[in-house]
């Protein structure tokens, strides 16, 4: 039995010699689909996970302010009211907005430093200095690629135009370190009743409420999440933004809807199906006469059939290892070039952050399948076919 | 001979796979296990990655800006569809200075 596989194997790898360009056209072309699949699934795959990553300390619920169906400022005394709701843990002041230094956009973030107590023994993602202090105003901690954009230094001061052209002086205490930059690159956080004052937001409002829920069995969150959500809506002029929503919103924005990767997809599917077709006309017709003749020599039909099993198996192994490793280096050791800009986009201020990459088993097997069964559908399917026909006219019909 | 050989060098490719795929899997794990006490401290849901894009930054989609919600690193006023709608060179309204207010630098 060993000695027949061995002989089966042998007369397999003979053929993958034999047909030479055959072999490095289907090698080639499945290499390149499996490392283009496979590094743009570990691309999405790592900012997915990032994405939830973030989504696990987003607070239940985001409460935003409406005016004919645009996002706008809320009053901060709903904040008041939304506490009083029970299931409600503690509801969080937040003053965010864009600024611009020349064209480049920043993201600016005050938090308040009174409600979320500032813990000296945690260790927040620095590079240098220390983090922001509520006893100290006029205070930021900036995002690296912002640091790089403008040189700035702990201990600089920043004068930065307000959107109402007036000068404001702020000392930078902090700069965020590289591996967190995911997130932060282009930030600037300060204190809340900084940013108020930055961005002129009157002082009954917010630009949104942060609501986050009191600890409850899994079984009960969503039940809990809806009954308080319904509840603030009630208010006027409101918009509740649940967390589930934000992690769907996000998954699909990475994810297998993605505009990027469903043309990646796509882009793999018709090479895919292009080498197998190229596989079931040329090489169908060459190997009938081989059929005939492997044949009228005492092979069985499923001997052909394990002999093309084993071609097809080998080949799409093969390039599925060589596309997987070559993803693998393209995403690890290069940084993903091309594909990083097609994933994330455009920037003018582009944080230089090592791209999040997951290597799943589950990525591997679909690569693997890519490479593969096309390729034993489009040779094992046509050599069945032949193996069935009878010898003599298996190879005077090759020969015709 | 030929044959052996390749087959040595898939069997590492795989091995290669393999181990990166344990690696990765565990850096992970690590990473969900650890508290990120930035992202806990601000309450941040968004990548900086999803800045200057209407749906963070991804060509084919107008998700996050468009239909939903603004996160902080969204942009979604500032773009359309991924095109800037600051066409013009801006003033570069910022200057940095030492702690004595000496310029180190300066609107160009």
């Amino acid at each position: 039995m060993k000695r027949r596989f061995q002989n089966l194997l042998s007369y397999a790898w003979s053929c993958i010699q034999r047909y030479r360009v055959r072999t490095v056209v289907v090698l080639v072309c499945l290499t390149v689909a499996a490392a283009l699949f496979s590094s743009v699934s570990f691309l999405k795959d790592g900012l997915v996970k990032e994405g939830e990553r973030s989504l696990r300390y987003a607070p239940d619920m985001t409460v935003q302010g409406m005016s004919a169906g645009r996002q706008t400022f809320i009053d901060s005394q709903y904040a008041g009211i939304i506490q009083t709701i029970p299931g409600v843990r503690t509801v969080t002041e937040r003053i965010w907005g864009y600024g611009n230094i020349g064209n480049t956009l920043l993201v600016i973030v005050g938090v308040d430093l009174e409600t979320l107590a500032v813990d000296p023994a945690v260790a927040y993602p620095l590079e240098s200095g220390s983090f922001l202090d509520s006893q100290h105003n006029d205070t930021v901690v900036i995002g690296s690629a912002v640091a790089d954009l403008i040189g700035a230094e702990v201990g600089n001061v920043l004068t930065i135009l307000t959107e109402s052209n007036q000068a404001r002086q702020y000392k930078v205490v902090g700069i965020f370190n590289s591996e967190s930059a995911i997130y932060n690159a282009d930030m600037i956080l300060m204190n809340k009743n900084d940013a108020r004052i930055f961005f002129d937001v009157p002082e009954d409002k917010v630009t949104d409420l942060l609501v986050y829920t009191k600890d409850v069995d899994v079984l009960y969150y969503e039940a809990q999440v809806n009954y308080i959500a319904r509840e603030i809506s009630e208010l006027p002029n409101v918009r509740v933004v649940t967390k589930s929503v934000l992690l769907k919103a996000q998954e699909t924005t990475y994810g297998a809807r993605s505009g990027f990767f469903s043309i990646v997809w796509y882009i793999v599917l018709i090479s895919v199906a292009v080498v197998a077709f190229n596989q079931t006309v040329v090489v169908g017709h060459e190997s009938k006469f081989e059929v005939g003749l492997l044949k009228s020599l005492g092979f069985s039909t499923s001997d052909v059939i394990q002999i093309r099993f084993i071609e097809s198996m080998t080949l799409g192994v093969i390039a599925g290892s060589i596309g997987l490793a070559g993803g693998i280096l393209y995403d690890t050791l290069l940084n993903a070039p091309v594909l990083r800009d097609f994933m994330l986009g455009w920037a003018v201020l582009y944080p230089n952050f090592v791209v999040p990459i997951y290597i799943s088993a589950q990525t591997i097997f679909f690569t693997f399948v890519i490479t593969t069964v096309p390729l034993l559908f489009a040779t094992v399917v046509p050599s069945w076919i032949n193996a069935t026909v009878d010898p003599d006219i298996a190879m005077r019909g090759a020969k015709a | 001979m030929k044959g052996r050989i390749l087959l040595l060098v898939v069997a590492a490719l795989m091995i290669y796979v393999s181990l990166s795929c344990l690696i990765s899997e565990a850096s992970w794990v690590t990473k969900e296990k650890t508290t990120d006490s930035l992202r806990e401290f601000v309450g941040l849901p968004s990548l900086s990655t999803g800045n200057l894009n209407p749906a963070a930054r991804n060509p084919g989609l107008e998700i996050l800006c468009t239909g939903l919600y603004d996160v902080p690193g969204g942009y979604c006023s500032y773009f359309t569809l991924g095109v800037s709608l600051i066409n013009f060179t801006m003033s570069w309204n910022i200057t940095v200075s030492d702690s004595n207010e000496e310029a180190i630098s300066e609107s160009p």
